[in-house]
């Protein structure tokens, strides 16, 4: 489960659910789930979400989309971004 | 994890748009740019064409050896598909694209087999090269990309495949849609149906299978011995869709491929690997000799050239 969760977590995650596939549209998100094989989410819908997070955060899409490469479960998802919109927020 | 001692990549590009036109890329953006609009999102074009773009930057084949080292393939089939004749953007001739992938088998030794191809409309020339391809550089099969055009039996490509024949290369074909910048009419299976009746020691490979016209690929592997099938594109799909396939008694017509660079924006290599062989993968139902096949038997034997002596 998650812990308490902090509004800019609470946002990627509602943006996550915004993208999935049908098939796992309904399912309770979990951190340790993956974004390929527990959420069947595709290059499409792993672009649909980095736009989506772009759009909401004013981000680069490459800034996310390069790191697509070491992101597996939606704990990864969390981190990254919140490192990305950090970084962008200081910038 | 399903385990497996050895695995070679039937279906990878070398990811550059030296090879690729930006014209066909821009076609596939543009399919991208309907699907998010469809779901309410504005995304701008050319951010998106950059994202695609900067996953194109591997021209050495660099990045693709240390993913397959990652992934734990040992070796890869690079397929260079003519678009020069169909898309007029292309940078660099088709003779000049045989000539660096050539290189690319001379900086990475013992990592790459080349299946190459030349849209039969240069006529000549293009017959000329692809031999040349064969003799000198030692490419190992021959490429089609029937969406540019053509039929896979259309007869202008009886002198490639008279080439295959003396060598005992095999011929790849790429099948279903593509960029919207090609045509799809020939990007049918069964187009290539008279070609493997007529060339019957020719081994054809119907590349995507797994995902376009199943039906029809399963058929042709079922009935036509020198017919199989690559699986690359099964990274679009879950993976219980391969099911069908795997129940159908081809498995060894079945090739391991990922279509490298095509992916790369859901992930690297190795995730795809692993896809297939977790616990709860479809193929964990297959016996050991199935999943050799499967990841690299198969292919292996088609790679094993056998040229011809005067008289055979």
């Amino acid at each position: 489960m998650f812990g308490s969760r902090d509004r800019t977590e609470t946002t990627v995650l509602k943006l996550l659910r915004e993208t999935l596939p049908a098939r796992s549209a309904r399912m309770e998100i979990l951190p340790e789930m993956t974004l390929q094989k527990d959420l069947a989410m595709d290059s499409l819908a792993l672009l649909a979400f980095t736009v989506r997070l772009g759009e909401e955060f004013d981000i680069d899409l490459n800034q996310f989309a390069d790191r697509i490469g070491d992101i597996r479960t939606v704990n990864d998802v969390l981190v990254t971004a919140k490192r990305i919109i950090e970084q962008t927020k200081a910038a | 994890m399903i385990e497996i001692n050895r695995i070679i990549d039937g279906h990878c590009h070398v990811a550059s748009t030296d090879f690729t036109p930006r014209s066909f890329l821009e076609g596939v953006i543009d399919n991208v740019v309907s699907a998010l609009a469809a779901q309410g999102l504005r995304p701008d074009r050319n951010s998106l064409l950059k994202l695609y773009l900067d996953k194109m930057r591997d021209p050495d084949c660099d990045e693709l050896i240390s993913e397959m080292a990652d992934a734990g393939i040992e070796k890869a089939v690079l397929l260079l598909p003519d678009f020069t004749y169909a898309l007029k953007d292309s940078t660099l001739t088709i003779s000049e694209m045989f000539d660096r992938h050539q290189a690319l088998l001379q900086r990475h030794p013992d990592k790459f087999f080349v299946f190459a191809g030349v849209d039969p409309r240069w006529g000549i020339d293009g017959i000329q090269l692809f031999e040349k391809a064969v003799n000198e550089y030692g490419f190992h099969g021959l490429k089609l990309y029937p969406p540019c055009g053509y039929s896979p039996s259309d007869r202008t490509l009886y002198p490639y495949y008279e080439i295959c024949a003396h060598h005992g290369l095999p011929v790849l074909t790429h099948t279903g849609a593509t960029s919207p910048t090609l045509g799809f009419e020939t990007a049918r299976p069964i187009f290539i149906d008279q070609a493997a009746l007529d060339f019957p020691t020719i081994n054809f490979i119907l590349a995507h299978g797994s995902i376009n016209y199943v039906e029809e690929c399963i058929m042709l592997c079922a009935f036509r011995p020198n017919i199989y099938l690559d699986i690359s594109g099964f990274e679009m799909t879950p993976v219980e869709h391969l099911n069908p396939l795997l129940n159908r008694g081809i498995n060894h017509k079945i090739i391991f491929g990922t279509d490298w660079p095509v992916f790369r924006m859901q992930g690297p290599q190795k995730s795809f690997v692993e896809k297939l062989l977790d616990d709860d993968s479809p193929l964990g139902n297959l016996r050991k000799y199935e999943l050799e096949a499967i990841f690299h038997k198969s292919i292996q034997a088609l790679l094993n050239r056998q040229t011809k002596t005067r008289g055979e």
